[in-house]
């Protein structure tokens, strides 16, 4: 009891674990003086041959033996070894040297980067790093560098189109908006789709997007929790795409895990000092195609009060506008004269070094991003400091420990959906021939309302960003801490703490004097976050155990405690107008608060088994225990089992022959489950007491219908690859394939709400994902000194199916849509069918007018009883391009992305059509036209239409019934290509710097959202879905229009 | 040493995991949710009763866009030219509204039952279930009169099964009859507790009342179709204590701000014009000259009595059986019912202490020049329109061309607009008034059943009743006795029954040539109540009366009792050019009524097919016929 008590302690005090530890270590030094020496002391330094630096950590072993060492801070060993002996140097990402000692007793040695990137090293799990090749399932790194090119100020888009089955979906909400990251399609019905984000061995509360995604008032959108983090302190990112590389983070990472290492200090010529500064443009990339003939009005009849644009045509004629003055009918430029050019500053100043057996990473970011959209305003600061130490007389004790600090405010977050306060919808549905810039001042001097024409409840854009604000600010810190032993020279132990702690505070105004409401009203609220995680591990490594077989294996455990609290407050109409009080409300303030709270504590271990280093096996099991089901299902164990072959040396190894053009071949195969449990509370059925109006007291069921009784969602995955590279490593490819399962999943299936509930929690489903995913890359000319040119290629292609709901129970589940458009899973369909309303049309296919359109007597096309399925969601094809070209100091790379297949409707064309504003509503000159058809019915035949309509009226019955029209009419294909992004950059060379204070200086120039090169959506950007907090992303409806960005960068290190 | 350091490692680890999970089930207890012992009957009835109210945003869609356009009580189209909002429906069906509203309601009756099972009831438990009982019943008929089949037996946290239209009036009927006998009128209640009742703080004789009135409409609402269950409830009923005074009432007060207690009509953009429908009424009705009604200052603009107004060709539309369409009225009216102008106030009349500027944003509700536009299509003004002091209401539907070029027929500053009495917060929302218990007594009167009042003195009441409520009952026995028919053919008086002639002569001014001219007036047909022919007999008396004074708290019993009767007359949507959303009005036969012409009910929201496909499928099943905007209910006229 005394012992299970203490260490518990232990565990939780990384202080003790480090005064434990260190006793242990006395002992081990101890026994390790008993051994006798017969050899003589070799001692040296390593370094890398490219640039000199020191390496530290490098692996020296003399050959033949069991007798090793590795280098420390500087680069310098020390070991034991007879005169004749050869010593071996090993170090990742270097190739492997054997020099002889030849009676030497000083070896100074070079290693070369290993350039054929074999034994490139990755970050796996639980951030331990490994030979790539070792690796039985998919992986992916992306390095800093090219993250941090990107200049992306959300970090999720700048992984667009850089890894094979990651698709980024962005909402364009704004400088702060959010974007999602989708790896290998979705799993869940309900849930984010969204894999973990680890950060340094952390992991991060990605929350994304609205917490509400209605069509008619959506919350904002938040953004990102992974859009706090700075590109710029970020070392490598991994993303681990299957279940089986992401098994050991349990319970969350059934969509996969992304892994952020932040920098850690490396010895640096000169101070180590970088400073960076990249200034951004911002500019609309594209905007839906608008008509410029005709004028306000309807009817072909001018009016200046009309809020559509069916008047007449525009030809300079002499008008009264609305203000009573009078003006040349003229089309309005109103779009970009709304918007603003965006402009973004991004300073970076950071420092790395080594000191002694100590490196440090620090820096300071600041971005100040006005956005294209008045009113918006993205402010954030990042401070991180990491620090690693060496200690102990032998430095066999590491400590790392990292401080993260992020502040971001910001300022007008844009407010979206069918509503009055959604400035874009206003903006695209303006009467063409009215000026937007006529409103500008926003308040009318006389009265001091909004200014506006007519008598609607619509918002003046510009009132609407002055007068209808928000703000939010977060404080984030992620602080993590970790203490490494090594005890022998294969055994390691390992404490972790780490914690991802926020708070975000908002605001919202409405001031008086527009119909919102008459005096005002506000809201405000206070959410904090925290997660902790302690963490603690063995690790055991031994090469060549038995003969040529090595083994390698972890135990751990990992206790994790997230507790999440809010209090929010509103008051619906102000008293006193513009006094923004919780206190000065009509009515007293309406108050909700909550405390989520919510452990999970693990167990888990990993066996890698190696043969010859071309043959590898790992296990590993984990066990979760979570505090959110219930005594019975809180207990869950999930496996995983993966293997890679790399055959070619495996042929060596035996001898065999291979074939000169053929480098490097790797077969792997995997299979994984991973768990999931579920959020806090849900499983009894709870009330809500609360206030009405009068300050009396009323009570509510809640909404969701729980059951005790739900388990453990379960993901199983299976995967094989096989990596090949060919002629010395110039060309290679990664082919995968793979299919997941989603099984159990703990969904809220709606009600009818005359149940008593809107939706029961169950476990139900199996949700199918099969998919390839190919990497391929070439580099076509290589030459150091002169021109270089590389390409690489992701394409991935996935398949979602919906296998099972709940048997026959429930066949069909609606994800999302509105009205008429209802997106889809249902049973033995693929995830995300689209439903919906067709036009009329001749059925009978032994009839001549087969496929016509049926319309009414009068001409007009009419919708069709029922609803039909119209598509999928779904893009059949992912594909990114990269080409990088290089000729001595500057660098030139283009990244052209394209999604193939899948639809999406847009509400926006739709309501453009039906203000007139669309261009295809012009395309005929607005002449009268007989709509191809017939007339009739089945029975009595069909005879063609001869009835002439105008294209006013053709317009409103395609689009006027319902919210959303006739479906049909505007699915559109979501295919488009586009460049994503096109780099320019300058690497000043070194013999100009040696002048200057300046070690390293380089600039560039980036553009991402070059160009639009095919889409098929009269200009509305496919990647503006209606919301990223739905899966329902075939869906679109008046979002902010997308960015085109220009950066211009310049970096110097001191 | 090594084994002993990964025993020790894995001891650690497991210890830790398993002291760890001692506290799981307390961490996973939500400290801010009530369990069922710490929730009260009064507190769920309160929170049906508040919500139900309905605030702002439900009550645009609900109460103002749907109940009051499809009853007619202020012009507008939408609903009534055939276009339901699935988005409007969602809501107000939906868990955040109607079905949260019954669900409370629901939950109060269960806890009472769990109480009294458990014996922790208190002694007003029993009487707080009752009244639950009632408010039920009245929701699921706001339920059932707007979507058709319901469940009767839901709630109970699986999908329901629906019930057709009649088992749901039989179900609320029962309710009204058990719940209103179980009442113990004896027992003492709290204050603490009588402040959880908003409408009559548990005074258990009203709650009785209301529950009998209740009783009275819903058996009503079966006269076409189940006359002898209607006869027999209404009978039992109408024998009981129901709701006569103004005291009996069941209202709530209404409250500034934004939430269920705001005014029901208090969005300022809904412009809220006068009906035609209701403007019909009106005219010529009583017989008390608007000389007597108004202020001295605007006699001037009172027009004789057979006028019909300007008559601009190109800029009204004549495509309706509106009888007054196709006219500019530039002034007042001679003869008007004296609530109208309580209800709706004068065009320009800014003295008038109930005009309503709303928009308050916008200068529109002030502003009475308007303009009609050269036929061109240039923008250009052909005539310009002064409205102050005038009184007009047009007909709704397609105006095309003609509503191109006109600035006036739906605009704020040249229409009638609501008395900002019933706009501003500050009026109590009406459920039940004393008005409708007499109207239908009169027609169970009228009917032959056992009513504890005759006919006549039944429909007098009610009058009286509504004029008391307008402030106008001073002119009670001039109206009461008037023989002056009003636009659709019907007069006050009881006992005058005369038919009006088929026309009658009138005189206008040509707009095209401001000549006046002389024409002849033609009584509108009203073929969906026997067959057009009667204007004036008892049963269009009440009605009439009854539309006029459920103006404007009760537009859902207008339109259901429009859809049960057909009455009063309604004119069709005008047809300039075709309407999408209703493809059976056409230039053809515009000048007949139909049911057709006018919605039904509302399409069940689009996610119900989803969530209760089963239950959906049963629900169209029994509604038999589309699930439209135009499929009649089962009590309906079909």
């Amino acid at each position: 009891m005394i012992l299970k008590f203490l260490l518990i302690f232990v565990i939780k005090s990384t202080l003790n674990v480090y005064l434990m530890i260190r006793q242990l270590s006395l002992t081990i030094i101890c026994l390790a003086l008993g051994v006798a020496a017969y050899a003589q002391t070799i001692t040296g330094k390593v370094t890398s041959s490219a640039d000199g630096t020191a390496l530290p950590g490098v692996s020296v072993l003399v050959k033949g033996s069991t007798t090793g060492t590795t280098t420390d801070m500087d680069g310098s060993f020390s070991i034991s070894a007879g005169s004749g002996s050869t010593l071996v140097f090993s170090f990742i990402g270097f190739q492997t040297r054997e020099e002889n000692v030849n009676n030497r007793s000083i070896i100074e040695i070079a290693l070369d980067e290993d350039a054929t990137l074999l034994s490139e090293v990755v970050v796996t799990a639980l951030g331990v790093k490994r030979e790539k090749k070792s690796l039985g399932y998919a992986l992916q790194e992306i390095k800093g560098e090219s993250i941090v090119e990107a200049k992306e100020n959300n970090l999720a888009n700048a992984l667009s189109g850089k890894v094979a089955g990651l698709q980024v979906i962005r909402s364009s909400n704004g400088p702060a908006g959010s974007s999602k990251i989708v790896l290998r399609g979705n799993n869940s019905l309900t849930g984010d789709n969204q894999p973990l984000i680890v950060v340094d061995g952390i992991p991060l509360d990605n929350f994304t997007g609205a917490s509400n995604n209605d069509y008619w008032n959506p919350s904002e959108d938040r953004g990102n929790g992974l859009g706090d983090i700075n590109p710029d302190d970020i070392e490598t990112m991994s993303v681990l795409k299957g279940a089986s590389a992401a098994a050991l983070y349990g319970s969350r990472a059934g969509n996969g895990v992304i892994l952020i290492t932040t920098k850690t200090g490396r010895a640096q010529k000169g101070l180590g000092i970088t400073y960076s500064n990249t200034v951004g443009l911002e500019t609309i990339f594209t905007t839906p195609d608008i008509q410029s003939e005709f004028g306000q009005g309807i009817n072909g009849i001018f009016n200046k009060e009309e809020t559509r644009s069916w008047g007449p045509a525009i030809t300079g004629q002499s008008v009264e506008k609305w203000n009573g003055t009078t003006e040349a009918l003229a089309a309005r430029n109103n779009i970009d004269n709304f918007y603003r050019t965006g402009v973004s500053v991004n300073q970076n100043l950071s420092f790395q070094q080594q000191v002694k057996s100590t490196s440090i990473y620090a820096s300071v970011t600041r971005l100040d991003d006005k956005s294209k959209i008045p009113g918006a305003d993205l402010k954030r600061t990042n401070l991180l400091a990491r620090a690693t130490s060496k200690l102990g007389n032998q430095e066999k004790l590491t400590l790392d420990t990292k401080i993260q600090y992020i502040n971001s405010n910001v300022q007008n977050r844009p407010l979206s959906g069918a509503n009055t306060s959604n400035s874009f919808s206003t903006l695209y549905l303006f009467p063409r021939s009215l000026d937007i810039t006529d409103f500008s001042h926003a308040i009318n001097p006389a009265t001091g309302n909004m200014q506006w024409y007519g008598t609607g409840n619509q918002i003046n854009p510009y009132w609407n960003y002055q007068y209808n604000t928000n703000q939010d600010t977060r404080d984030r810190f992620l602080l993590n801490a970790s203490l490494k032993y090594e005890i022998t020279n294969w055994l390691n132990a390992e404490v972790k703490l780490g914690s991802d702690l926020y708070t975000t505070h908002t605001e919202s105004f409405v001031y008086a004097g527009s119909p919102l409401v008459t005096n005002g009203r506000f809201g405000t609220g206070k959410e904090s976050f925290t997660e902790s995680n302690y963490m603690a591990m063995l690790n055991a490594r031994q090469d060549n155990l038995f003969g040529k077989f090595g083994l390698a294996g972890s135990i751990g455990g990992n206790l994790m405690s997230q507790e999440r609290t809010w209090i929010r407050g509103s008051v619906g109409e102000l008293e006193v107008p513009n006094l923004f009080s919780l206190n000065n409300g009509i009515n007293p303030a309406s108050i909700s608060e909550g405390l989520n709270r919510k452990k999970i504590n693990s167990l888990f271990g990993t066996a890698q088994l190696n043969y010859d280093n071309f043959w590898f096996l790992d296990l590993t099991l984990r066990n979760d225990w979570s505090s959110t089901l219930s005594k019975e299902n809180r207990s869950f164990l999930y496996p995983s089992v993966s293997t890679s072959l790399v055959f070619t040396d495996m042929i060596s190894a035996s001898g065999g022959h291979i074939p000169q053009w053929y480098t490097y071949g790797k077969l792997r195969a995997s299979y994984a489950q991973v768990g999931n449990d579920l959020s806090p509370y849900q499983l009894y059925n709870t009330y809500n007491i609360g206030k009405d109006p009068n300050g009396n007291t009323t009570a509510s069921r809640n909404s969701v219908l729980y059951n005790p009784a739900v388990r453990n969602e379960l993901i199983s995955s299976v995967e094989i690859g096989l990596e090949s590279r060919f002629l010395n490593n110039r060309v290679g490819f990664d082919l995968a394939w793979y299919k997941s399962n989603a099984t159990r999943q703990l969904i809220d299936i709606p009600m009818d709400p005359l149940s008593g509930y809107s939706s029961r929690k169950i476990n139900a489903g199996d949700i199918q994902n099969t998919g390839i995913e190919l990497m391929a890359d070439a580099r076509i000319v290589e030459n150091d000194n002169g021109f270089s040119w590389a390409v690489n290629v992701n394409y991935s292609r996935n398949n979602n199916t919906i296998k099972d709901l709940l048997g026959d129970e429930i066949t069909q589940y609606r994800i999302g849509g509105f009205d008429d458009l209802r997106i889809e899973a249902t049973t033995g369909q693929r995830y995300g069918e689209i439903w919906g309303t067709k036009f009329l049309r001749v059925e009978e296919t032994n009839s001549p007018d087969y496929g016509k359109l049926i319309l009414t007597e009068t001409g007009l096309p009419q919708r069709a009883a029922g609803y039909h399925r119209l598509g999928n969601q779904q893009a059949t094809g992912l594909l990114g391009v990269g080409n990088a070209f290089k000729y001595k100091g500057l660098t030139f790379s283009v990244l052209v992305d394209a999604r193939f297949g899948g639809q999406i409707y847009s509400g926006t064309n739709n309501a453009m059509q039906y203000a007139g504003n669309a261009a295809v509503t012009a395309a005929n000159g607005r002449q009268d036209m007989i709509v191809e058809g017939v007339v009739g019915n089945k029975e009595e035949g069909y005879k063609a239409n001869t009835a002439s309509i105008t294209s006013q009226q053709y317009w409103e019955s395609v689009t006027a019934t319902g919210n959303l029209g006739i479906v049909e009419a505007n699915l559109y294909d979501a295919s488009n290509i586009r460049i994503r992004n096109m780099q320019l950059g300058y690497n000043l060379p070194a013999g100009f710097l040696a002048r200057t204070p300046f070690q390293r200086a380089k600039v560039g120039v980036t553009c991402n959202n070059v160009w639009l090169i095919k889409s098929h959506m009269n200009g509305v950007d496919p990647e503006s879905v209606f919301a990223t907090g739905t899966n329902a992303v075939g869906f679109e409806n008046f979002s902010p229009p997308t960015s085109r960005t220009f950066l211009f960068n310049i970096t110097l290190g001191f | 040493m090594k084994n002993i350091t990964s025993k020790f490692g894995l001891l650690c680890l497991a210890g830790l995991v398993l002291t760890s999970c001692n506290d799981f089930d307390d961490i996973n207890i939500d400290p801010k949710a009530a369990s069922i012992d710490q929730v009260q009957v009064e507190y769920f009835l309160n929170g049906s009763i508040i919500d139900a109210q309905q605030d702002p945003h439900v009550a645009e869609r609900a109460f103002v866009l749907y109940w009051k356009t499809a009853g007619h009580q202020q012009r507008g189209n939408g609903i009534s030219t055939g276009a339901a909002d699935d988005g409007w429906s969602s809501d107000y069906y939906g868990g955040g509204y109607l079905s949260k509203w019954l669900n409370s309601a629901n939950m109060a009756i269960t806890t009472a039952n769990n109480q009294m099972e458990a014996g922790t009831s208190k002694a007003y438990t029993h009487n707080s279930m009752q009244a639950a009982r009632i408010w039920r019943a009245y929701l699921m008929s706001e339920l059932t009169d707007n979507f058709g089949p319901i469940p009767i037996d839901g709630f109970q946290g699986v999908n329901p099964e629906f019930s057709d239209v009649k088992t749901a009036y039989y179900f609320m009927l029962q309710e009204l009859k058990e719940a209103t006998a179980a009442i113990d009128e004896s027992v003492t209640v709290p204050d603490n507790i009588k402040k959880l009742d908003p409408a009559y703080e548990y005074n258990y004789s009203k709650w009785k009342k209301f529950g009998n009135s209740l009783r009275l409409r819903f058996a009503m609402r079966l006269s076409e179709v189940d006359p002898a269950k209607a006869k027999a409830e209404f009978e039992e009923a109408a024998a009981q204590g129901l709701i006569t005074t103004s005291a009996d009432v069941f209202q709530v007060q209404e409250k500034g701000g934004w939430d269920p207690l705001s005014g029901v009509m208090s969005r300022e953009w809904n412009g809220q014009q006068l009906s035609a429908t209701l403007n019909n009424l009106y005219i010529g009705l009583g017989g008390i000259p608007t000389s007597q009604q108004v202020r001295s200052a605007l006699h001037t603009y009172i027009k004789p009595e057979n006028y019909m107004g300007i008559r601009y060709e190109n800029h009204f539309t004549t495509v309706t059986n509106d009888p007054g369409a196709g006219y500019w009225f530039d002034g007042l009216q001679a003869v008007m019912d004296p609530r109208s102008y309580k209800q709706f106030i004068i065009t320009g009349d800014f003295d008038d202490e109930n005009f309503s500027s709303y928009p308050s944003y916008a200068p529109d509700a002030r502003i009475t020049k308007r303009n009609l536009l050269n036929t061109n299509g240039d923008g250009s003004t052909w005539k310009e329109i002064e409205a102050k002091y005038t009184w007009n209401a047009f007909a709704n539907g397609a105006w095309g061309n003609k509503g191109a070029l006109n600035q006036v027929y739906t605009y704020l500053g040249t229409n009638p607009r609501l008395s900002q009495q019933f706009r501003g917060s500050t009026a109590k929302r009406i459920f039940f008034a004393e008005w409708e218990t007499y109207f239908l007594l009169a027609e169970g009167a009228v009917r032959g059943w056992a009513t504890p009042l005759a006919a006549k003195e039944a429909y007098e009441s009610g009058v009286k009743a509504s004029m008391t409520y307008f402030g106008v009952e001073q002119y009670a026995s001039t109206y009461l006795a008037s023989q002056s028919y009003n636009r659709v053919g019907t007069s006050v008086s009881w006992d005058h029954t005369a038919e009006p002639a088929a026309t009658r002569p009138v005189t206008y001014v040509n707009g095209a040539n401001g000549q006046e001219a002389t024409g002849t007036y033609t009584y509108p047909s009203n073929g969906l109540y026997k067959n057009g022919t009667v204007k004036n007999d008892h049963l269009t008396k009440i009605i009439t009366q009854k539309f006029i004074a459920q103006t404007p708290w009760l537009p859902l019993e207008t339109w259901s009792d429009h859809r049960r009767l057909g009455l009063p007359f309604f004119e069709n949507p005008a047809i300039e050019i075709p309407i999408v959303t209703m493809p059976a009005l056409t230039s053809a036969n515009y000048m007949t009524s139909s049911i057709k012409f006018f919605p039904q009910r509302l399409k069940y929201p689009s996610s119900l097919s989803a969530s209760n496909p089963a239950g959906y499928r049963k629900a169209v099943e029994l509604l038999e016929g589309e699930d439209d905007v135009f499929t009649p209910l089962w009590w309906a006229k079909h």
